[in-house]
């Protein structure tokens, strides 16, 4: 075995990756770091995926959220000359079984046929769709949003603001492991990022709205990363952050004053309490994507008991990066990314 | 004086011929202007067919490119290999689109702004410089410091793809951490067995040396030139040079136990798995006893690492399942953000393992040779200020400190890389994507950076070695001198610069052949010490440029003129 030579390697191997997320991103630029040409497909119009659509939450210091990371990431293969993206591309279907896949892409009428070595599933995942949880009153209630509207809310619109009267909202309240840790609904796993990012864009508010209040209402706080405790204990000093550990079952609304009502208990009162809120932002966890469903028909694969995608063996030269594996922040998206493609790598290298 | 050639990009319409003419007017009488080109799309082949043309003729020296940002140039020819006839850093972008035609409104002061842009842009252009690419051989050897498993596994996946890895360990035997382990929490095969296979792979595969009793000494020069002293086990030394070089010593336990919790009955979440282990009769034994109860106390220490709850809630259900004991868990948030830990979680309390969530810590005292626990039950809403709930419990598990090993401070010093707040290893730079470390060619990884589950800690160390194979791909590391320089004579030995740099890539070396500080006459024999910056080590970021007291040390890709050139414009 030789090492790898950046000029002569593995030529007429490509690898196509579908999912231009940051999973999916990642491995592409890994992959085209050792000489291996790629085709990079995504639904959507542009690359970037979930990650992207994520604001920076700073406050005194950097929070670690990694938004950033994505941005620079992203504009990296918008750049790089020898991965091929297609956008607004779907896989509808594929032939081939370890050596070569064929498989066939939609691009608006058009039908492609493009034979891959290697095909890397970076699909992603979906946030929960809260308006399944009808006791929450997503969809009807204006102001009860989820997480990821405030984040966009807040990158692209650049302040916070109540969507009934575009006011600031001076009460917000915070609930956790909406479509995660639930049995009711079948999603018996834990989303592992919610309850970081859900604090980091707390502390984000907190900082640059000094005067509004947060109740973060949750059932375990989850760690994330080396600097989590230090943050964790930062927001447990902020007086105008309540920590609860309790559950809403129920918000009530009030037409008359846009207040949202909700009841929970306060552990270290010993009692039931009942609390007005401005807004309600719901943490919704992750779910597999439609897409990556709809993916792993078509390439045969099967579910993992949470629901997400499970790796096939690494022979069968379909590999699964990101999220759509498992939950994962975008730090460990990136890891496993990196990971991914070193396997992807070593599977074309055996074959060669 | 350089002669400057201009190209004029219309992009595709977006600045408008009349504008492109005027402004190519007003530069006629400018005597460093050689020539000036117009093309409709710069980007296009045809139009940089045409340009290469031109530039092959040698009148110019420096172009500017009048036109839109320069990432659309970067992206479509400069800088990204396109053979052009002019070394990429000669090109000088005046973003007349972006910051006259965009930003103002009336048409007379746009082109004003669009006029200053250009003139600004010629001024820089005279001041750039040519940039090298240079390269250094790199051979496919990886020095790992550290035999755990993180250790391991990234030595075994390096082996496999051709890289000669040299393993160091202190102690006798590999494996860490890891061996202490008997069950994986989300795996059937049995740990130990894992651990001892991977081990005797790691003894099979000859492109692994491995030094065990061994410790890094001293490590000299920068990637490619690295230069590693190892005293080994029987007091000989050896050098090693490296391409790269991964830390993963692992992490440390507090051992000593204050208080209560230097009870004999009291026991951590690793002498548990051992008792586990060993307990081969229908029921556990400890210290002679029978024991029935157990509980565990988390999140005292180690509040957020998700291993003691991982290793908890698995030890609880064999208690509760294979071995007729009662296990009771205390925490403040039980961990479950890990895959497939909050069906396990369930699974144990469907099997009658008791989960109690406290706010003040349990108090503890001994009843007839028992512990009794006292915690108060945060999830029932009596109120009432008593403790409600006290557990009678033959064992008392709980989880040691996670510290960072001893080693981590003497190799962080010797290997100059930076310590983070709780003296692991630093990772606390997003930018610098979790297992680089500050220098280039040198990587952390696995529990001295933070202590990680096993699967986890796997995911890791093929990321490593993901980084490791990109950096010794094609057995050659290119760069470019877009890096900061030292004038020897300027420099004054105040090693600002070397205590600065974030990277280490200031050394200073005896290489000057005079120095304005030091009289004249002592010795003119000798070479004068002062600071220099290896191209290969350094980052670009510019710092020491900023400090360094005698202005001894420029960037050389934005040389102070460079600067001032666009500075003159400011004033108006």
């Amino acid at each position: 075995m030789e090492l790898v030579n950046k000029n002569d390697l593995l030529s007429g191997e490509e690898v196509l990756i579908i999912g231009g997320g940051i999973a999916g991103v990642t491995v592409a630029l890994e992959l085209s770091h050792l000489g291996i040409p790629i085709t990079l497909i995504e639904k959507n119009p542009s690359v970037g995926g979930l990650a992207s659509s994520f604001c920076c939450k700073a406050s005194e210091s950097c929070n670690k959220c990694f938004a950033c990371v994505v941005d620079k990431r992203i504009s990296e293969v918008r750049q790089r000359k020898d991965i091929t993206i297609l956008t607004q591309t779907e896989v509808v279907g594929a032939k081939g079984n370890g050596g070569k896949h064929e498989v066939t892409l939609k691009k608006g009428k058009e039908r492609i046929k493009i034979e891959a070595s290697a095909i890397v599933i970076a699909a992603g995942i979906d946030p929960y769709d809260a308006t399944q949880k009808v006791e929450y009153g997503y969809g009807r209630f204006k102001n009860v949003i989820t997480a990821k509207d405030l984040d966009e809310m807040l990158r692209y619109q650049g302040k916070l603001s109540r969507p009934s009267d575009g006011k600031l909202p001076e009460t917000i309240a915070f609930f956790q492991c909406v479509g995660s840790r639930d049995e009711s609904i079948g999603n018996l796993y834990c989303s592992q990022v919610c309850c970081a990012y859900a604090l980091r864009l707390i502390k984000a508010i907190r900082y640059q709205y000094p005067g509004v209040r947060v109740t973060f209402l949750y059932m375990d706080i989850q760690p994330a990363g080396t600097s989590f405790q230090q943050f964790l204990n930062s927001c447990r000093e902020d007086k105008g952050i309540r920590l609860i550990r309790s559950l809403p079952s129920k918000v009530y609304y009030s037409p008359f004053s846009d207040l949202l009502k909700v009841r929970f208990t306060e552990a270290t009162r010993g009692e039931v309490v009942e609390g007005t809120f401005d807004l309600i932002v719901l943490s919704v966890g992750m779910v597999l994507s439609q897409g990556a469903k709809s993916l792993s028909q078509i390439f045969g694969l099967n579910y993992t008991e949470d629901g997400f995608i499970l790796p096939p063996p690494d022979q069968k030269g379909v590999f699964v990066a990101g999220a759509c594996s498992g939950p994962k922040d975008i730090d460990r998206s990136i890891l496993h990314a990196k990971s991914t493609a070193f396997a992807v790598h070593q599977y074309l290298k055996g074959r060669s | 004086m350089a002669r400057i050639g201009i190209f004029v990009d219309g992009l595709k319409g977006s600045i408008p011929p009349s504008f492109r003419g005027k402004l190519i007017s007003t530069l006629q009488g400018l005597p460093e202007v050689v020539f000036s080109a117009e093309e409709e799309d710069l980007t296009s082949p045809e139009a940089l067919q045409a340009m290469t043309g031109l530039l092959e003729k040698g009148e110019a020296e420096r172009v500017v490119i009048i036109g839109g940002s320069p990432k659309t140039y970067e992206a479509s020819f400069y800088k990204w290999g396109y053979p052009l006839p002019l070394n990429p850093f000669l090109f000088t972008i005046a973003n007349v689109r972006e910051q006259a035609l965009w930003s103002m409104v009336d048409e007379e002061e746009a082109f004003e702004k669009a006029r200053i842009t250009v003139l600004k842009a010629i001024r820089m252009a005279s001041f750039s410089r040519p940039i090298e690419t240079q390269s250094l051989p790199l051979k496919p050897e990886v020095l790992i410091i550290g035999g755990g498993i993180t250790g391991i596994s990234i030595a075994l996946t390096l082996a496999r793809s051709a890289v000669h890895v040299f393993l160091l360990e202190r102690g006798k035997t590999l494996g860490g951490k890891a061996t202490e382990l008997w069950k994986f929490y989300n795996r059937e095969e049995e740990a130990k067995k894992w651990m001892d296979q991977t081990i005797s792979e790691v003894l099979q595969t000859s492109s692994i040396t491995l030094l065990t009793q061994s410790r890094l000494k001293r490590l000299d020069g920068h990637l490619g030139r690295f230069q590693a002293k190892i005293l080994k086990g029987d007091d000989t030394e050896m050098t090693l040079s490296p391409s790269a070089i991964v830390v993963a010593v692992g992490y440390g336990v507090e051992r000593e136990r204050r208080g209560i919790y230097g009870h004999k009955r009291v026991i951590s979440l690793s002498e548990m798995e051992k008792l586990l282990e060993g307990t081969k009769s229908p029921f556990p034994l400890y210290d002679g006893k029978r024991v029935e109860t157990v509980t565990f106390l988390l999140d005292e220490v180690n509040e957020d690492i998700k291993m003691d709850s991982i290793n908890a809630v698995k030890q609880s259900l064999l208690l509760q399942g294979s071995f007729q004991c009662q296990a009771v868990i205390l925490c403040r948030d039980l961990k479950v953000s890990s895959d497939g830990m909050e069906r396990l979680y369930r699974k144990a309390r469907e099997r009658g393992v008791l989960f109690f969530k406290y706010e003040d810590p349990p108090r503890f005292s001994m009843v007839n040779g028992q512990i009794q626990v006292d915690v108060k039950d945060t999830a029932s809403l009596q109120k009432a200020d008593q403790w409600p709930v006290s557990i009678l419990s033959d064992l008392v598990v709980i989880g040691e400190a996670f510290l960072p090993n001893p080693e981590t401070a003497g190799l962080c010093s010797l290997l100059n890389l930076h310590l983070g707040s709780r003296g692991f290893f630093m990772e606390d730079n997003p930018q610098l994507l979790r297992v680089r470390s500050n220098r280039r060619g040198i990587f952390v990884a696995g529990g001295c950076r933070f202590p990680q589950e096993i699967s986890e800690t796997l995911i890791e160390a093929k990321a490593v070695a993901q980084e490791v194979m990109t950096l010794l791909s094609g057995s050659i590391y290119t760069y470019d001198l877009s890096v900061a320089e030292v004038d020897p004579k300027k420099c004054a030995l105040c090693y600002t610069c070397p205590r600065l740099c974030p990277h280490s890539a200031i050394t200073v070396e005896k290489y000057a052949e005079k120095n304005v500080y030091i009289t004249p006459g002592i010795s003119d024999r000798t070479k004068w010490g002062a600071a220099k910056v290896d191209p290969v080590a350094c980052f670009g970021c510019g710092i020491c440029v900023g400090e360094c007291p005698a202005k001894a040390i420029t960037l050389h890709h934005e040389p102070d003129e460079l600067i001032y050139a666009q500075m003159g414009f400011m004033e108006g």
